[in-house]
């Protein structure tokens, strides 16, 4: 059915009209006859009079569509989508051209050449309106439940969050115990406060909230399905003590015979088998850890008064469904055995700072005693080494910047407790940012002795005492330090890898910028989408994304709540930009998977390539990338470039190349509107078409328009790392590589596309680089297939 | 074992090819949207078959004159020899209507400035057809039938002489397919390859018939029991030398004369094929007057463009750019200006094509294009004595099939038949016999280069055949002669390759698999060629078939030959067939 | 006319299982090289030299060229796909440039508006 168009021209008091000749364009637009069912050229579309015009043409000519060419989007756009609401016409279906910035602004030296340019773009935009249809909108069924997985410090924020928010959290914690590494700390910065403190009240919160199920000793297995209609399987390890029958007496503790290292307390001290609840472990009972048990043995069993211990249970898997998800999986300390020199794992005497936390805990396997673990007396002279296997290409590139400030920590508990004893930190760069710098401050007061080294190893000597050998790098110096007690201040491994690699969606590519071999989750963009996962719906808090401190580990759970409080709802509205495959036209060639930035898509069991709209944010780079153009997604697509290209460009003056420029809509599309704002002249040859994403664009646009005699192409895309879409604008400058090599194979001039990477505000920039262009062509000469034989 | 599909169909549709798309589109328009139509394609349907590099006009369309005018016109071309009117009228009467609905569906039409097509000639438009298979291939995605692509069929499945389905392989995931429905359509395309090649080695394909048609619609029927018709009727194209690119954009879009050496107009001087009508000779009169001019030392012959309306050569350049344009880069390399030089022909390979200016294929009752097989339909070039429906009749006649399949179809209520398992594991045996027999004899049974030292490839068997067919079966080696004494040597090899040497055929991978089951398809056509030529004891179509022992028509034969394979035996049996003359005149003339 | 892939244009589809140019070949000639993970045709000589594949490479990676036996080097033909049209350059032994335009669909969109 053919659509009625409306065309409306505004000459914006002057600015529009005292450039473009309104009479001539009057008299050029009247050819343009099909489909167009108004036309009118106006004074000022934003006054009263010219609003009555639109909607007054809207309603009584029954226009399907109207092109409003005047000022660009982003200049009074509430104006013309109120006008859209009263006139219960789709918003997308009013359609701006940008004759003021794009035109007349930068074309006022060019009185002629602005005039044909606008009859040109009125006509691409006309051709794009014959196209342009009303969305369809994309809903999916949705589920309100949360699922939050990890019961640490990040967890347990985002659930008392939700929770409140009265919405069901099924929480699931791999441990027995929640508060995971925190709730091990003995003190925490900068207030020095207990750990269990803040941790117990959040516990007890969630218990008030009565929202929240908590599944402990649980792990996810599998994560299924897409944002509104997610499952994971989760598998829960028996506790082997029956609930409610446990008295508490703790007669198993004493008759199991088994002991292991406790990983409680980071193997500092043994724990048995069978072994006491413990802290902030919502069942309070004992249980259990059958993995430690010797075969066959049953003497608690036999011990227990209450008969609760029941060793024929067997883990369970069970299926949780919900709709988004906080993945809050935390971190693990850096193996600290991968650094040989450092001798841990071989000296006794060398710990790891977690391990220092636990022995300076008055609950922790010493009791507080700071000793040698290895003599068992009482250390005097403690040495840190920071950085240990941090900032370290051979280990682990990041700073964990927490360290600097937990070893500054750990040396004041040791000064508290006798201040004769010798505290030596070994650092590369102190970094105690913001306040922190306080406890810097005191530990230097206190007498720790701070040296700026670069620690080569440690050994021990025959008397047990340790040697450090270090290079002092202040002082250009080899020296040695004795030592009681090592401390290397390991760094943070985010607990990263797993859930969502076991997806079924290839992430592989992810790699590529080697974000998950580094160990984190991948976390969208950095700046703008911190918390965001490639899954919608599936949000980061705490430190499995990359090392954090508390505070911002609580700030990183507050903000995914509020995300998933935002998504969550019985109904998922999708963006109705999602790409979508014409399977028709689709020959499997299996690109755009490939060339997702963010591997939304997936083959169905006839190996098309679907995507799935929940993870799909829109960046189009697909429907650059398809070869057979069958990547259609409402809105603007292929179909209305490939008919705006087609429309007539006719030259903006005799002999003048003819020139189309797919400008990225974030960066160089404003960069043009900024020129023109700016009164900065451009030629008037260049007609810009703003596109989602460099990427976005298909080659053959470009192809069209060569057989079609257009004279010059410019693509213009963001920096490489600064691309909103990751890949967008290099996947653009690839493909134009190649086309270039091809137009050369043709004997065509290379010039004749041209990729350009704009960042905002670089408005001489581009005036630059589109004149020299243009006078490029100039010099070239026209496109050869403008005489070419048509067959 | 291989894993094994099943797939259960109401209307089975075997090659979508230029009648299986457009058979799928008739059968949904006439079928309803319930009923499952399924295609099963050898390559990928958007770009395979004939039509995959692009064709530049419509041989077949009406643009004046009568349905009954055009089958005057088809009886003439052959010579005046026995055609099925009935058949060739159907096509004739619904031709234009299916090229309207190929413009519809985007086909680029080139238009007079009164907005009727642009003609060439009586009987042929122009078009710019170089998407004409992924626009053909659209009316199949339109019809939504379910397309199976990279699926060898190799064997139809017949049960008390209807036809149940077919099996075959997956090229890409090697899975044994069992195709069933209710009717079936077999429109795999006609055959080339079974004659060696002019060009060789590196070059061998450049043929006129797209080469891999190896006329698996003819030996499948012919194996179902089907009776055939009119292999001894073959075509032999006149091409441009060593490019074989077609020559009608040449003699019917330029106007351009054929001339021997010595620049004469042959066709315009001699009484004999003024008689025929001087340029616009019957197609085997044009190829007669090519070899009678070769052998009196006359040759080279040419396309002489350079008589022809010089600047129409650039055009001519680009009109053969949609359709072969090998011919064009050809022109290129070799420093060839047709404007200032003519364009030297060759005559190719022999082919076996029902729907252009030849007849094999199978023989069908009536016009609803079924078999002798019940429930088993043909259409293209895999149907038999209805010559000259080329692109836009071969659309055609799939429709008309699809018609008539869907109407008995639930006129009759047939349903779906069961298959006995041992004949679907013999079948399987069949298909991956030569893979199966590699996987024996590899890797011991490996010379040192690699070929095999246990069988023979299909390769090498190819070039066997295509070796005794060349020089044996009236090949271009020997000018397209042959005598009942040559016919009786090439019968004897052929007989041996089937019965013997196939049992070393081996097959290294899937594709080679494809190639195996393409010369055992040949190696069956070639078995129907030999026989037809034996039987049909005159000339009656001189270029195409010379017999020198019977090198004049005779009345007795002025019939169909056709023939039914027995199984036990291994015998083709011909017998005749009486023509009927349904469009009244002399068969000899053109009736505009 | 067998296609010719040139290594540094053909990505072999980004390593996916089947190439383009092997999805679309008529012939089931095209394939992927095991090693290289670039397209290839697995004997040339098959080659009925339709240019589907040419003209199906995203990349225009593929080059028709003719067989020695029949023609002289050098010489180009390059087809360039666009979405209603398809241009051709032919490049003669001589360096002569001819180009080529043609219709190959009709969209029913692009029907002129004046």
């Amino acid at each position: 059915m053919a659509k009625k168009i409306g065309i409306f021209i505004c000459g914006c008091q002057g600015l529009v009209s005292d450039v473009i000749n309104f009479t001539r364009l009057e008299e050029e637009l009247a050819k343009l006859k099909k489909s167009v069912g108004a036309r009118q050229l106006h004074p000022w579309l934003c006054g009263d009079d010219g609003r009555d015009l639109i909607r007054n043409d809207i309603l009584l000519k029954g226009l399907d569509c109207v092109i409003l060419a005047g000022c660009p989007y982003g200049v009074n756009d509430g104006l013309f989508s109120s006008l859209a609401a009263e006139t219960g016409l789709p918003e997308e279906m009013v359609l701006r051209v940008d004759i003021r910035e794009g035109c007349a602004f930068p074309h006022r030296g060019n009185l002629d050449g602005a005039l044909r340019k606008a009859v040109n773009l009125i006509r691409m935009w006309t051709a794009r309106a014959r196209l342009t249809d009303p969305h369809i909108p994309v809903t999916l069924p949705g589920n309100r439940e949360v699922a939050v997985v990890g019961g640490g410090l990040a967890g347990l924020t985002a659930a008392l969050d939700i929770a409140e928010a009265g919405i069901n959290v099924t929480l699931i914690e791999r441990e027995a115990y929640l508060g995971g590494n925190v709730v091990r700390l003995n003190k925490i910065f900068p207030r020095m406060c207990d750990a269990r403190c803040g941790l117990t009240y959040l516990y007890q919160k969630i218990r008030e909230t009565g929202k929240v199920r908590l599944m402990t000793l649980s792990e996810v297995t599998r994560l299924e399905g897409s944002a509104g209609r997610y499952e994971v399987t989760v598998v829960t390890t028996p506790r082997y003590v029956r609930e409610g029958l446990c008295n508490g007496c703790g007669k198993c503790v004493d008759v199991c015979p088994v002991e292991t290292a406790d990983s409680y307390n980071f193997n500092i001290g043994r724990n048995k088998a069978a072994r006491s609840p413990y802290p902030l472990d919502p069942e309070g009972t004992y249980l259990i850890e059958r993995k430690h048990c010797p075969d066959g043995c049953d003497a608690c069993k036999r011990a227990c008064p209450a008969g609760a211990i029941d060793f024929s249970r067997q883990p369970e898997e069970k299926r949780i469904k919900f709709g988004s998800a906080v993945v809050a999986t935390g971190w693990s300390s850096y193996p600290a055995e991968r650094i040989e020199r450092f001798g841990y794992g071989v000296l006794p005497g060398v710990i790891t700072n977690m391990q220092m936390e636990r022995m300076t805990a008055e609950d922790g396997p010493t009791g507080g005693e700071i000793i040698c673990p290895g003599s068992g007396s009482e250390a005097r002279s403690i040495v840190f080494i920071q950085c240990a296997g941090s900032r370290d290409v051979w280990h682990q590139g990041w700073c964990s910047s927490v360290c600097c400030t937990a070893s500054i920590k750990q040396a004041l508990y040791i000064k508290e407790k006798n201040h004769k004893n010798r505290v030596y930190i070994l650092y590369n760069d102190i970094r105690t940012p913001g306040e922190y710098e306080d406890l810097y401050v005191r530990a230097q007061r206190a007498g720790v002795v701070f040296i700026r080294t670069n620690p080569s190893e440690v050994r021990a000597e025959s008397s047990g005492v340790l040697k450090i050998t270090a290079e002092d790098t202040l002082a250009a110096r080899i020296f040695q330090i004795d030592a009681d007690l090592v401390v290397l201040a390991v760094g943070i491994t985010p607990n990263g890898s797993g859930i969502i690699r076991q997806h079924g969606r290839s992430l592989e590519y992810l790699d590529r910028y080697g974000l998950i071999s580094a160990g984190g989750f991948y976390a969208g963009h950095k700046q703008c989408f911190p918390l965001e996962s490639v899954d919608q719906g599936i949000y980061f808090a705490g430190c499995c994304t990359e090392p954090m401190d508390m505070g911002n580990t609580v700030k990183s759970s507050l903000a995914a709540a509020g995300r998933v409080l935002k998504t969550g709802g019985n109904t998922v509205y999708v963006s109705p930009l999602v790409a979508a495959v014409d399977r028709s036209e689709c020959d499997k060639c299996k690109r755009c998977v490939e060339e997702c930035p963010y591997g939304v898509f997936y083959l169905d069991n006839q190996g098309f390539p679907v995507p799935n709209e929940l993870y799909c944010r829109g960046c189009h780079i697909c429907m650059g990338s398809c070869p057979r153009q069958c990547i259609v997604p409402q809105g603007f697509g292929i179909k209305q470039q490939v008919a705006m290209i087609g429309g007539k460009i006719k030259e903006t003056a005799p002999g003048e190349p003819v020139v189309i420029a797919f400008m990225c809509e974030n960066d160089a599309y404003p960069v043009v509107q900024e020129a023109g704002r700016r009164g900065i002249d451009f030629p008037a040859n260049i007609h810009i078409i703003s596109v989602r994403c460099a990427g976005s664009v298909n080659m053959v646009l470009i192809k069209d328009g060569i057989s079609i005699g257009v004279d010059g192409f410019i693509l213009a895309g963001c920096r490489s790392d600064e691309c909103h879409y990751i890949t967008g604008s290099d996947r653009a400058e690839e493909r134009l590589g190649n086309i270039r090599e091809t137009l050369r194979d043709m004997r065509m001039d290379q010039e004749r596309v041209k990729f350009l990477r704009i960042r905002l505000g670089e408005v001489d920039y581009f005036a630059r680089e589109a004149k020299s262009f243009v006078d490029r062509l100039r010099l070239i000469g026209p496109n050869p297939f403008k005489s070419a034989v048509i067959v | 074992m291989a894993d094994r599909v099943y797939i259960d169909a109401d209307v089975l549709i075997l090659g979508g090819g230029t009648a299986g798309c457009l058979a799928a589109w008739e059968a949904r328009q006439v079928g309803g949207d319930d009923l499952k139509i399924v295609i099963v394609e050898k390559a990928f349907i958007r770009h395979s078959g004939s039509l995959s590099a692009g064709m530049n006009a419509l041989n077949m369309y009406i643009n004046q004159g009568t349905p009954e005018d055009y089958v005057s016109y088809v009886r003439y071309d052959i010579c005046g020899a026995p055609i099925r009117e009935d058949i060739v009228l159907s096509v004739a009467r619904e031709v234009n209507d299916t090229v309207s609905i190929l413009e519809a569906a985007g086909l680029p039409m080139k238009k007079k400035e009164d907005g009727r097509y642009l003609n060439r000639g009586k009987w042929n438009i122009e078009v710019n057809g170089s998407l004409l298979k992924p626009i053909t291939a659209s009316k199949a995605y339109e019809a939504k039938a379910e397309i199976y692509n990279r699926v060898y069929i190799t064997e139809l499945i017949i049960k008390d002489n209807v036809c149940v389905g077919a099996v075959g392989f997956g090229v890409r995931d090697g899975k044994f397919y069992i195709c069933r429905g209710k009717v079936t359509l077999l429109c795999t395309g006609g055959a080339a390859g079974l004659w060696r090649p002019n060009n060789r080695r590196d070059a061998h394909h450049r043929i006129w018939y797209f080469p891999f048609n190896c006329g698996s619609s003819y030996a499948m029927c012919k194996r179902a029991g089907a009776e055939m018709t009119s292999f001894d009727m073959r075509l032999v194209p006149v091409r441009t030398k060593d490019t074989f690119s077609p020559t009608g954009t040449l003699a019917i879009g330029m106007g351009a004369p054929m001339v021997n050496a010595l620049g004469d107009s042959f066709m315009e001087k001699d009484p004999y094929y003024l008689s025929w009508g001087g340029h616009t000779a019957p197609t085997p009169i044009r190829m007669l007057a090519f070899q009678r001019e070769t052998l009196a030392h006359r040759s080279p012959i040419y396309m002489d463009t350079t008589r022809g309306d010089s600047a129409k050569v650039i055009g001519l350049k680009g009109q053969y750019l949609d359709m072969s344009p090998s011919i064009v880069l050809y022109w290129g390399c070799n420093d060839h200006d047709p404007s200032r030089e003519p364009i030297e022909l060759d005559g190719g390979d022999p082919h076996l094509v029902g729907a252009h200016a030849g007849m094999s294929g199978a023989w069908t009752r009536d016009i609803s294009r079924e078999t002798t097989v019940d429930r088993l339909y043909v259409s293209g070039d895999a149907l038999g004595a209805a010559p000259s429906r080329f692109i836009s009749g071969s659309w055609t006649c799939g429709r008309i099939a699809a018609r008539h399949m869907v109407k008995a179809l639930k006129d009759n209520s047939y349903q779906l038949l069961e298959i006995n398992p041992d004949t679907l594991d013999d079948m399987e045996n069949r298909t991956y016999g030569p893979m199966r027999r590699f996987e024996e004899k590899s890797p011991e049974g490996v010379w040192t280069d690699g070929t095999l030292s246990g069988g023979v490839s299909p390769k090498d068997m190819e070039s066997r055949m295509q070796k005794i067919m060349d020089e044996y079966c009236g090949g271009r080696t020997h000018w397209y002669f042959v005598n009942e004494t040559y016919l009786s040597i090439a019968r004897k090899h052929i007989k041996r390759m089937r019965n013997d040497q196939l049992q070393y055929l081996c097959a290294r991978d899937l594709h080679d698999l494809q190639l195996a089951w393409d010369v055992i398809n040949r190696l069956d056509v070639c078995q129907l060629v030999i026989e037809h030529i034996s039987f049909r004891k005159e000339t009656r179509f001189p270029g195409y078939v010379n017999r020198t022992d019977y090198p004049e028509t005779n009345p007795d034969y002025d019939c169909f030959i056709n023939s039914r394979w027995d199984a036990e035996t291994d015998e083709v049996k011909c017998f005749k067939v009486p023509y009927q003359q349904l469009v009244p005149g002399d068969r000899r003339k053109q009736s505009i | 006319m067998p296609p010719k892939v040139d290594p540094t244009k053909c990505d072999g589809c980004q390593g996916e299982k089947e190439p383009l140019c092997e999805q679309v070949c008529p012939g089931n000639l095209m394939t992927m090289h095991k090693e290289s993970l670039k397209a290839i045709i697995r004997e040339p000589g098959d080659c009925w030299d339709c240019m589907t594949c040419t003209k199906a490479c995203p990349r225009q990676a593929i080059q028709t060229v003719l067989q020695y036996q029949l023609a002289y080097f050098p010489g180009k033909l390059i087809p360039m796909v666009g979405t209603n049209s398809v241009t051709w350059t032919s490049i003669d032994c001589n360096g002569k440039v001819e180009r080529f335009v043609m219709k190959t669909l009709v969209s029913g969109d692009d029907e002129d508006e004046d």
